[in-house]
């Protein structure tokens, strides 16, 4: 019976095929599986390159992906707020105070909003950056190296999510707490929260030469929950926008008591005026702990630094600076589109999406047409500010981007779907289903003074029947629309990695052609770095052993090292002397309580071995560097604590 | 002709002529550096042309450098090789001078240089590389024993 119904079946399928064959060759307009025009579209030959990169936060992996659009294939896995054992981030000596905090050494975070750097408003390619959500941190990520160069904890947050956003010069990279503490942290009852907690929105600035963040001022608003943000563009410059959510200030069971309120709030800031007022002396340096860690690349080694003040600013110190914009239904999503003039809040209980105007919030806030104050910070009224309400008919709405020919394109969580509108006149020009729960889409330059409106990617929540089962645990899905014509048309699924929340695009040729491929042996400043072999050595210090070892293809020096005893602190120095891209040599020591490390061309990398046991260790080379790569192994003597062997080295000898 | 580790640019050792010259009668010829300009287009790409200012030169860009080796650039070029040239390896050429070429026999490598023998001028050069990791020491070596053995 079963034979029999399947034979039918493709029967039947088999004449679908010729019937649709036929009906090709007539018309363009044909949608599905056989429409051979959508594979062409993310079809990248072998050896061909992607047109863009996007960069998808890994969310709870802590990490920050980078793939290829549209072919959706994955380049690389950036470690940032997680330990990575590939490569030995977190695990290495010199990556080591990359992951400290005021809490300690913290491996993982969950990381959720890349945003690449900008001057005048447009993707310059030079930073990428993105915040720890969970022990709220923000961190720099060169986008030559495609390394994590710097991360500085952000004090008097939690829940660091309205983040990691810049400015229009990458002035600043702000990060909004989504949760509210006391401000001090201190002992006190929890059911104690509502106007004693606060919510500290902190704008970090970034050095225009080498990108270096330093916590400029903290902003402390009333204690609501900062959901999302960005910032003005054009005209709006030197505004930043905040959703809020529980203005109703409840601390518990928030899934009810957050959304008692019919309307929260937009927080507008205009941080230029806070920025005079901080730069003629205002605010109040308070006491905080934070860490700033600080990866050098000359030195291949970053350096943690725990600072002790921020500078805070009561908003209502600077008059004029901080506005709340009445939106509807705990606003999740806080857009701003290309030409700066709208800030589109979407209420994620809601079907309608809530447009305000810069120009109208402008005139209410000349005109002093306040609809009464919270905390004493003025709320302008709702109609005033109100530019229009997209009647979309979907259910949850999230997050929107823009394609820069004046179209807007927002998820809906609840109804699974990305809706294309008009800026303006408001009106649905054409929805799609995605597959399924969609959070964030990604336009390339999305939300920038200049997108690349040519694909939308589509970030999945939930992934159910997409892809071949591998159990209870998936991971996550992305779907690439094509949105160059007027309706929006499915090229393609692809899985990701971790959970990516937001994601950041830009064409492929404003990266790649600056990419490094290798570190220069000559320019190596670290201290346990050997440029050339016969600089390879052993030191003892005490019970600390130094080896200090080179590479290349395909051998250690030394590779026979006796003296070592149990006990010791074994501290491996490997400089990688290959000056060839992308011919990196792993190091792999048995019994060693950390991870593998692997050293790029001209770099050197440290790992400690405590050897435990008596006897002759082997390590070796794990990444498969060359023909030989299986004879590029060495070994370690370890004699008994009290043994009087002295240190000696060697490679080559009998 | 000339040995070009993958690593560093040896002096001629002159003995390896024993080794690897070929069979063939040794006579004078002119080579041109006639290449299929349809093989070039096709060679055009993967890792042996990749933009790269930053590393040191591999084997091929320092032969293309050589006035010496414009035969042997030609050959490698009109074989396709060039991504082989400059894989990982370990790798040691047997880099043949475009003496060494003018003294094959006449037409020799003009023959080999048609695209119908790209095949056969591909196992010739092939023999020219072996994969290894052997210094000159190494090597010097290793042509006295065989010498002994031959005596």
């Amino acid at each position: 019976m079963k034979t029999y119904k399947f034979q039918l079946l493709s029967l039947f399928g088999a004449l679908i095929l010729l019937t649709s064959c036929g009906n090709n060759n007539g018309q363009n307009k044909s949608s599905g599986a056989l429409n051979s025009s959508n594979a062409e579209k993310v079809y990248v030959a072998p050896g061909e390159h992607d047109e863009f990169y996007a960069f998808m936060s890994g969310g709870y992996s802590g990490n920050l992906t980078v793939y290829g659009l549209p072919s959706g294939r994955m380049f690389k896995e950036i470690p940032v707020f997680s330990q990575f054992p590939t490569s030995g981030y977190g695990y290495s000596e010199e990556t080591k105070p990359m992951l400290e905090t005021s809490h300690g050494f913290v491996p993982w975070d969950d990381s959720h909003h890349p945003d690449i750097s900008q001057t005048n408003g447009e993707l310059d390619g030079r930073w990428i950056f993105i915040n720890g959500n969970n022990t709220p941190r923000i961190a720099r990520i060169s986008l030559t190296t495609f390394e994590t160069e710097e991360i500085i904890e952000v004090p008097n947050s939690a829940g660091n999510h309205s983040s990691s956003f810049v400015t229009e010069n990458s002035e600043y990279v702000v990060a909004g707490t989504r949760f509210s503490v006391p401000i001090p942290q201190r002992d006190m009852p929890i059911n104690e929260y509502k106007g004693n907690f606060q919510g500290a929105l902190s704008f970090i600035s970034v050095d225009p030469k080498h990108g270096h963040m330093d916590i400029k001022f903290q902003i402390i608003m009333p204690g609501f929950n900062y959901d999302l943000s960005h910032p003005g563009r054009g005209k709006s410059h030197g505004w930043f926008f905040f959703t809020t959510y529980n203005t109703e200030e409840a601390n518990s069971l928030q899934e009810v008591n957050s959304s008692q309120n019919d309307k929260d709030f937009i927080a507008a800031i205009n941080w230029k005026k806070v920025e005079e007022y901080v730069n003629s002396g205002g605010g109040k340096k308070v006491p905080a702990k934070y860490a700033h860690n600080i990866y050098d690349e000359a030195t291949h080694t970053a350096t943690s630094t725990m600072k002790k003040e921020v500078l805070t600013v009561n908003p209502l110190d600077v008059p004029g600076a901080v506005f709340f914009l009445p939106t509807p239904k705990s606003p999740h999503g806080c857009d701003v589109d290309p030409t700066g003039n709208y800030i589109i809040g979407n209420g994620k209980l809601s079907a309608d999406l809530t447009v305000h105007s810069f120009d109208n919030m402008i005139a209410a806030i000349e005109g002093e047409k306040f609809d009464g104050e919270a905390y004493g910070i003025p709320i302008l009224k709702f109609e005033d500010v109100l530019a229009g309400t997209v009647k979309s008919g979907g259910l949850g709405p999230l997050h929107t981007e823009f394609d820069g020919k004046g179209n807007a394109y927002t998820t809906f969580f609840i109804s699974s779907e990305v809706v294309k509108w008009k800026l303006g006149t408001w009106e649905v020009i054409d929805r799609k289903p995605t597959y399924y729960s969609v959070g964030h889409l990604m336009i390339p330059g999305g939300n920038s003074r200049k997108p690349f409106g040519k694909y939308v990617v589509a970030l999945n929540k939930i992934t159910k029947d997409r892809y071949l089962p591998v159990g209870p645990e998936m991971e996550h899905s992305a779907q690439i629309y094509d949105i160059s014509g007027e309706k929006m048309e499915l090229l393609y699924d692809f899985p990701t990695h971790g959970e990516p929340h937001y994601a950041a695009g830009i064409p492929a040729e404003l990266l790649a052609p600056k990419a490094k491929k290798i570190y220069r042996l000559d320019e190596n400043k670290h201290p346990y770095a050997v440029t050339s072999p016969d600089q390879a050595r052993v030191e003892r210090k005490g019970n600390e052993v130094h080896i200090y070892m080179s590479t290349i293809r395909s051998h250690f020096t030394p590779d026979n090292i006796e003296g070592v005893k149990v006990g010791d602190k074994v501290y491996f120095h490997i400089t990688n002397h290959e000056q060839d891209f992308d011919v990196p040599h792993g190091f792999a020591m048995i019994g060693q309580n950390s991870s593998e490390l692997l050293i790029m061309p001209g770099q050197t990398k440290s790992s400690l071995w405590e050897p435990k046991q008596v006897g002759v260790w082997p390590f070796y080379c794990t990444d498969f560097c060359s023909a030989l790569h299986q004879e590029m192994q060495g070994y370690i003597r370890v004699s008994p604590a009290n043994s009087n062997i002295e240190i000696s080295w060697s490679l080559g000898e009998d | 002709m000339k040995i070009i580790h993958l690593f560093k640019v040896f002096p001629v050792a002159v003995f390896l002529i024993v080794l690897y010259s070929c069979k063939n009668e040794v006579k004078e010829e002119i080579i041109t550096n006639q290449i299929s300009t349809e093989a070039v287009s096709q060679s055009q790409k993967g890792q042996a042309f990749i933009e790269d200012e930053s590393s040191t030169p591999n084997v091929l860009q320092i032969a293309i450098k050589s006035p010496d080796h414009t035969t042997l650039v030609a050959a490698v070029q009109a074989a396709n090789l060039e991504n082989v040239l400059v894989n990982a390896g370990p790798l040691m050429v047997f880099a043949p001078t475009n003496a060494a070429f003018k003294a094959l026999p006449a037409g020799t490598v003009e023959d080999l240089l048609k695209p119908e023998n790209k095949e056969k001028l591909a196992a010739i050069l092939k023999h020219h590389v072996t994969a290894g990791n052997y210094d000159k020491n190494f090597l010097k070596n290793l042509v006295k024993q065989m010498i002994q053995m031959l005596l």
